[in-house]
């Protein structure tokens, strides 16, 4: 008897539909957008900057660790033990831990924090549901740029 | 707390102003301007706010508007509606509670809040100089020339083509001779 393959479901970050994968699978091609979308799980365990973060999956941000970005947007939800300074901060759900400290705007579905955790500043848009036209305007494409005179 | 010591703002209230209350209150009418307390604040269920409120703990089960201040902590319940800056030494959001605004939330966060809205309250009453009036003169706010020696210095300075280094100059220049004109003479 065929085993059932390991399924998850997960949201895109371009059109926040959901859709399931595999349980193995890293990149993906959503079905609803068409856009490459990484699905992986993400752990900073020391200090990493980059400029935009995308995932389906989960960043977690481990104690003493100190993440700097541009934009972070995990759909499966952010961990935050350490410091994460990022100027755009999205995702389903954020749970900041005792020791995490965080700077930046930021929209979330759900958001808890623990005791002892620090929030430096930013915008915060919590338990707002994106609307319809705020998904569309995402995952249009940039219009090319007109070269009449 | 006994519910004999809350104060409570009940759904047909309606109250516009500063309110300050010695233990806890509960809003579940409409407020509007500022609150303040050492004691908890509980915007109940139904109950709107829009005002800048003060207070140990604030918990919000309505809608609130303006401004929020938690020393201790803040607590967004389900049916909450929150638009509004928050400062709180702790924060807890339950499923369900809605939040847009700026936050900040530790134990320096309560304290910057704290001085601002201090300064602020300072600040507020001095009416801010309109653009229209006429600003003073740089030199009315000059310390007075002693006069022994405007002729030589007014000579000296280029008469209206002065770059700003060149009068900054001539003014310390002024002052150091003040200074010594005034120690010659009481010395």
């Amino acid at each position: 008897m065929a085993r059932q393959p390991a399924l998850r479901t997960v949201r895109c970050y371009h059109c926040s539909k959901e859709f399931e994968v595999g349980a193995k699978a890293i990149t993906v091609s959503c079905p609803h957008c068409y856009q490459r979308v990484a699905i992986e799980d993400m752990v900073v365990r020391s200090s990493h900057s980059g400029g935009k973060v995308q995932t389906c999956g989960k960043i977690t941000i481990a104690e003493r660790a100190r993440f700097t970005a541009m934009s972070v947007q995990a759909s499966g939800g952010l961990e935050i033990n350490g410091v994460l300074n990022a100027s755009q901060i999205s995702t389903d759900r954020i749970h900041l831990g005792p020791g995490g400290r965080m700077r930046g705007d930021c929209r979330a579905r759900t958001f808890t924090m623990d005791a002892g955790a620090r929030i430096e500043g930013g915008y915060f848009e919590i338990g707002v549901q994106p609307t319809d036209a705020d998904a569309e305007a995402d995952t249009k494409a940039p219009s090319p740029p007109s070269h009449a005179a | 707390m006994p519910d004999s010591q809350i104060t409570i703002i009940a759904s047909d209230a309606r109250f516009k102003g500063e309110m300050h209350f010695e233990g806890a209150a509960r809003i579940m009418g409409a407020c509007e301007g500022s609150i303040s307390t050492p004691g908890t604040i509980e915007i109940a269920k139904g109950g709107r706010c829009n005002a800048r409120v003060d207070a140990q703990r604030i918990m919000v089960d309505g809608h609130a508007e303006g401004e929020l201040i938690g020393r201790e902590r803040i607590e967004l319940l389900p049916n909450a509606h929150v638009r509004a800056d928050i400062a709180a030494g702790n924060l807890i959001v339950q499923d369900g509670a809605s939040f847009v605004g700026h936050c900040s939330v530790g134990p320096d966060a309560v304290t910057k809040a704290g001085t601002g809205a201090q300064q602020q309250r300072r600040t507020a009453p001095e009416t801010p100089p309109s653009r229209s009036e006429p600003q003073p003169e740089a030199i009315e706010t000059r310390p007075v020339r002693p006069a022994s020696q405007p002729a030589k210095v007014e000579a000296a300075a280029p008469a209206q083509h002065t770059p700003p280094k060149a009068d900054l100059q001539s003014d310390w220049m002024r002052l150091a001779q003040g200074a010594t004109d005034t120690q010659k003479r009481t010395g």
